[in-house]
């Protein structure tokens, strides 16, 4: 009996090595698995959906890193084939589908617009992310409401959906408002995971999508995708030349522990390698971490400063994850090791001041923290275009907040860019409209896509200020910077 | 303490009806009325598909996906008496394989079913071998930290899975929309309902309720015990294999975040238990109702005017529905949606039924040994 | 180095496995009483953990209305609303029940976190709240991690509810009835035991001592949400238990402690982007080691 629970024993633990082996081999070998990752998700997103060209420039991939190579506009014309090769082929969506994806060669696809009206899909994550629910249903729409029937004769008519900061629940949302509500684009107000999947769903039934938000990885080369704001990995390289010009040397990242956030990672590392900053740690944690995990990656980061005085501030850290995860870390950080790192980074979400207030008072914020956005603090919206707060009283009947801003912003974009394919709106002709121009409205950066689907051309900055607003805000220190 | 008299436990045998009902015959309408509610379903079915989005085609294949993996859990806590808190591991395994057999090695879907069922049940075998030693109620914390594990460990390697970012697995060719992918999930879905219904009328079945009723017994009748608790297990996790490769190439693109411990292994526990331990028919039927009710609760709550809030949440509400009905259920009710599936499949046979009883057995029989 | 690699993964894992021994032993609790797993312990602490929050900062829910009241207000609600849950259990779920393999009493306990779970998202949608300590600041820094009053006041609680049901246990006859309703129920009815009653007293004392987990954890852990019980401390807590028996109050203590280090000395020394989840690794192999090689766990005997 001893001998036979022993040799179960032994068996058990063998398992357990060679699991444990397995974990630590396979990841070690992920750089090359995600290059094929890449590879083989275009390639499987050409059979799955007729609607994109088989090969609609998907060679544009490094093998070594994974990385696209935005050789020539890969993204653009790869569109412009997948619409030549889909306009034949029935879509896979039903009615959405119907079409080819971009090109304007393929027949005309109007869904979601009718003589007055354009219906445009949003996904964010009104919950997941710790946003209050109530401030995207109140801003979903003030800026089309604000501009009545100004596009070409039609009035612009939301639908929102949250995505509730999962990239499943997204999918859902966006099949559901392509299918049952026949909304003539798509959306992805924020959050990567969320906008890779909802891009890649898109692109497969010939819906066009606008990100506000992105990686470059998972949407370099999906037709009728484009992306309004500056890439992570651009961002990635500013953020280092930032830093650097606030005067640190020492640079710590902490990131999500998800594919999509590679590029971002590999933005920064050679950003901040070209400028000379030393990297004291670079953590990847689990996306969704309990409190326990957030703790130990506080303790590591803040540990990389052993010795030193904990309070003093030479360190920046540039954390990219969820709200939830960085207001947990920078709260543990505060309370556990009493250490204040500079907190630089690159958001959307985490430039909402859901964020600038939970981070506040956790004493996160004690040496400064700043964000890139591709819209103003809320304290410069009167300056930056007057029209949003009195548009949103008139609407909502009470002073507007950074997420009715950021959806303004979104919209004005949008707007200008449904004006700028006429009258006569398909999907193609949007799509073939957007190519090569640039968008100007004053609040975003100048959207730019003479180089390709990455439309951002430069990033504000935000600055938190905890004495401001309900315990804390984010204000504007700077505005469309290319280069610091 | 009063003793209650609890209802039997054994499955009537399948073949042999009870002398009274022998002389039991329906009349020619009678057997009409039985032919017209399978194809009125159909028809119903039909309907369905055909009239709304497809997106609800998707839902549905859903609603069968939750019905496999339920089936899956049932061979473990129904028939062997085992207990399994982690089936995201078996669920989420199942779907990365075929993923990964799929756009990594390039094989057709088909391929990657198999694969993914195989590498389902040898995982489940493993966890298997874990439960022959430990037993009963500190084999479910076994089967917890397993399904942890899967979560934060096997689901995130990203050579495997892709990482956060998920890993593809496109619909095979002729079934590449919902609609049509539907059929293919309620192909399997027959197919997953036929190998069971035959496994458990035979040598092998009996085998394992044997297990479930007491080891020592059943091994005092020449029942291995270790060889039929593995193959419960190497069972349950093959059908968790096919629930998992249906579900990612459903989704067409899978992440870790969608196999967690709340969305897969407590739903799939209580779509089992509702439906009824050991009734098939209950297991699906609780299994789609579920589905098409997380789907159009958000609809009628619209029209009927309920407040927003309560719209956004319909889901939740849901959730909480469910909860409150598997303690009912095994409170009041152990044999599930059995109760309502249980005589109309036996009228359906034309054999004689009993309303409100499903033919004993239900949840009375979760009885692994503490 | 050593220091992060070492000695703060051990400061961080005493003071988290106090938590989980805090959890631990409501479930040791109910098991020695009653021999079932309690699978809605995590949601215990998660209702008692919003009910504090609700109640210190008011709230307005439905034809509710209450004041801000304070957090020790708001700690005593915490409480009594984890106890509330628990003799609800009990009355509803585990006394139908009583006579049914444990196992349905598992399933039961599940189902009960489901429910919870979904009303807690109702409530409080999945945002995550942050709830003040009973005391701010911290005394001392060691090694370069403060440990905060909070942390303190856990460990402090977690000795005292330790030393507390020991003596129960151990010394009130009470507690002797308890112990013997989970080992001989008929013997123990015919002795004029009251069943009922006993069972109310140990599911009402496990709620209010989940209650307790809920006020105290979250300052300590930055953040509560839905669910937050069952993801966060319901599978360490378990661990923790099984390792010191089921049984043992000593042992969940000390089986808290070991699933903070192993955790913790898991994160600090592997990287997550070679080996993601080598806590949860680490953890499955001490329970299988220890349920394989010693099920008694690590104290053996009932105590």
């Amino acid at each position: 009996m001893n001998r036979r629970r022993t040799l179960s024993l032994v068996a058990l633990l063998v398992f357990f090595a060679v699991l444990a082996a397995a974990c630590g081999q396979k990841a070690g070998v992920h750089s090359t698995g995600l290059a094929a990752g890449g590879g083989g998700g275009l390639a499987d997103g050409s059979t799955t959906a007729t609607s994109i060209d088989a090969n609609g420039n998907i060679v544009a991939i490094d093998p070594a890193t994974g990385q696209v190579i935005p050789s020539g506009g890969g993204g653009t014309s790869g569109g412009t084939s997948g619409g030549s090769g889909g306009g034949a082929s029935a879509g896979t969506g039903g009615r959405s589908g119907s079409g080819g994806s971009t090109g304007p060669s393929g027949p005309a696809d109007r869904t979601g617009v009718t003589d007055s009206v354009i219906k445009i899909g949003i996904h964010a994550p009104a919950s997941g992310a710790g946003a209050p629910a109530p401030s995207f249903d109140m801003g979903k729409a003030v800026y089309f409401t604000f501009i009545g029937s100004s596009i070409n004769g039609r009035r612009v008519e939301v639908v929102f959906k949250d995505d509730g900061y999962n990239p499943s629940q997204a999918v859902q949302a966006c099949k559901s408002m392509v299918q049952n509500d026949h909304v003539f684009l798509l959306v992805g107000g924020a959050g990567t995971d969320q906008i890779v999947a909802c891009a890649k769903y898109a692109a497969s039934v010939g819906v066009p999508y606008l990100s506000e938000g992105v990686t470059e990885n998972g949407l370099g080369n999906l037709p009728g995708v484009f992306a309004e704001t500056m890439t992570y990995k651009a961002q990635g390289a500013l953020l280092a030349q930032y830093i650097k010009k606030q005067g640190f040397t020492k640079v710590a990242m902490v990131r999500g522990n998800t594919g999509n956030f590679d590029d971002a990672h590999s933005g920064f590392l050679s950003g901040a390698q070209a400028q000379g900053l030393t990297m004291v740690k670079d953590l990847a944690i689990n996306k969704d971490s309990g409190a326990a995990e957030v703790s130990n990656a506080a303790s590591q980061v803040c540990g990389a400063r052993a010795g030193e005085a904990t309070d003093k501030h030479d360190v920046a850290v540039y954390p990219l994850m969820s709200p939830k995860l960085f207001i947990n870390f920078a709260g543990a950080a505060a309370q556990q090791f009493q250490c204040f790192p500079r907190y630089a980074g690159i958001g959307i979400t985490l430039g909402i001041n859901i964020v600038a207030q939970g981070v506040c008072q956790v004493g996160g914020f004690k040496t400064g923290g700043t964000f890139f956005s591709p819209f103003q603090g809320i304290a410069s919206a009167n300056q930056v275009d007057p029209d949003y707060q009195k548009a949103y009283q008139a609407q909502n009947g009470q002073a507007g907040d950074d997420i009715g801003f950021s959806l303004w912003a979104a919209e004005k974009v949008i707007a200008a860019q449904l004006k700028g394919a006429g009258r006569d709106l398909s999907r193609q002709s949007f799509v073939a409209s957007l190519k090569g121009k640039s968008f100007t409205t004053g609040v975003y950066p100048t959207v730019n896509f003479a180089n390709g689907p990455f439309g951002g051309t430069a990033t504000h900055v935000l600055k938190v200020d905890c004495s401001k607003g309900s315990g804390g805000e984010f204000q504007t220190e700077s505005q469309n910077n290319k280069s610091f | 303490m009063t003793t209650v008299l609890e209802p039997p436990t054994h499955d009537e045998p399948l073949d042999a009806a009870p002398a009274d009902d022998r002389d039991f015959r329906p009349t020619p309408g009678g057997w009409a009325a039985r032919a017209a509610l399978p194809i009125g379903s159909l028809l119903v079915l039909f309907f369905y598909l055909n009239h709304f989005a497809p997106v609800r085609a998707d839902n549905l294949s859903n609603g069968l996906i939750i019905a496999v993996g339920a089936l899956s859990l049932n061979v473990l806590v129904g028939y062997a008496g085992q207990i399994s808190l982690g089936h995201q591991a078996f669920i989420g395994i199942g779907a990365f394989t075929s993923a990964y057999v799929i756009s990594q090695s390039h094989q057709s879907f088909y391929v990657a079913l198999v694969v993914a069922a195989l590498v389902g049940a040898t995982q489940a075998v493993i966890l298997g071998l874990v439960a022959l030693r430990v037993r009963g109620l500190y084999f479910a914390l076994v089967t917890l930290a397993w399904g942890a594990v899967s979560e934060q460990c096997i689901f995130l390697l990203k050579g495997f899975t892709g990482g956060g970012a998920g890993a593809n697995a496109p619909k095979p060719g002729g079934f590449t929309t919902d609609r049509a992918y539907f059929v293919l999930v309620a192909i399997a879905l027959g197919v997953i309902l036929l190998i069971d219904w035959r496994m458990m009328a035979s040598k092998a079945g009996r085998a394992m309720q044997a297990l479930r009723e007491s080891p020592q017994v059943a091994a005092n009748y020449g029942v291995n015990v270790n060889a039929y608790t593995l193959l419960a297990f190497a069972v349950s996790g093959f059908y968790a294999g096919v629930a998992g490769a249906l579900y990612a190439s459903r989704r067409t693109t899978v992440q870790a975040v969608e196999f967690s411990f709340a969305s897969i292994a407590l739903t799939y526990l209580i779509v089992t238990v509702v439906g009824g331990l050991r009734k098939r028919g209950g297991i699906v039927a609780f299994a789609i109702l579920f589905e098409l009710g997380a789907e159009w609760l958000p609809d009628l709550a619209k029209s009927l005017g309920l407040p927003r809030s309560f719209q956004a949440n319909a889901g939740t509400y849901l959730q909480a529905v469910s909860g409150i009905l598997a303690i009912l259920t095994l409170i009041f009710q152990p044999e599930g949606l059995g109760t309502i599936t249980g005589p109309i499949g036996k009228w359906l046979k034309g054999e004689r039924f009993h309303l409100g009883h499903g033919g004993g057995g239900g949840a009375e029989g979760v009885n692994a040994r503490p | 180095m050593l220091g992060v690699t070492l000695v703060t993964p051990i400061i961080l894992g005493l003071v988290q496995g106090a938590g989980f021994g805090l959890v631990a032993i409501g479930l040791v609790l109910i098991y020695k009483s009653t021999r079932v797993f309690n699978f809605a312990a995590g949601e215990f602490a998660t209702l008692g953990a919003f009910a504090s929050y609700h109640f210190s900062h008011g709230f307005n829910i439905l034809f509710i209305s209450i004041p801000k009241l304070g957090l020790w207000a708001g700690a005593v609600a915490g409480i009594a609303v984890g106890a509330a849950f628990g003799l609800l259990t009990e009355r509803f779920v585990v006394r139908p029940l009583s006579n049914r393999p444990k196992v349905t009493v598992l399933v039961a306990t599940a189902a009960i976190a489901t429910t919870a779970i979904a009303l807690e998202i109702v409530l409080g949608a999945t945002k995550s709240f942050r709830s003040g300590a009973l005391v701010s600041g911290h005394p001392f820094v060691l090694q370069g991690v403060s440990l905060l009053w909070q942390e303190l006041i856990v460990i402090f609680v977690l000795v005292l509810a330790g030393v507390g049901l020991a003596i129960f246990f151990g010394y009130t006859d009470l507690g002797l009835a308890t112990l013997a309703t989970s080992q001989e129920p008929t013997a123990s009815r015919l002795m004029g035991i009251r069943l009922n009653r006993i069972s109310m007293l140990t599911w009402g004392l496990a709620g209010a001592l989940g209650g307790l987990a809920g006020v105290l954890l979250p300052p300590v852990t930055g953040s509560f949400f839905a669910a937050y019980g069952t993801t966060d401390l319901l599978i360490a807590a378990f661990t923790a238990a099984v390792l010191g028996g089921m049984t043992s109050v000593p042992g969940a203590f000390l089986g808290g402690i070991l699933v903070g280090l192993v955790q913790n000395l898991a994160l600090s020394n592997v990287d997550q982007n070679h080996f993601p989840g080598a806590p949860a690794v680490a953890v499955l192999v001490v329970l299988i080691g220890v349920l394989v090689v010693r099920p008694t766990g690590i104290l053996g005997r009932e105590a």
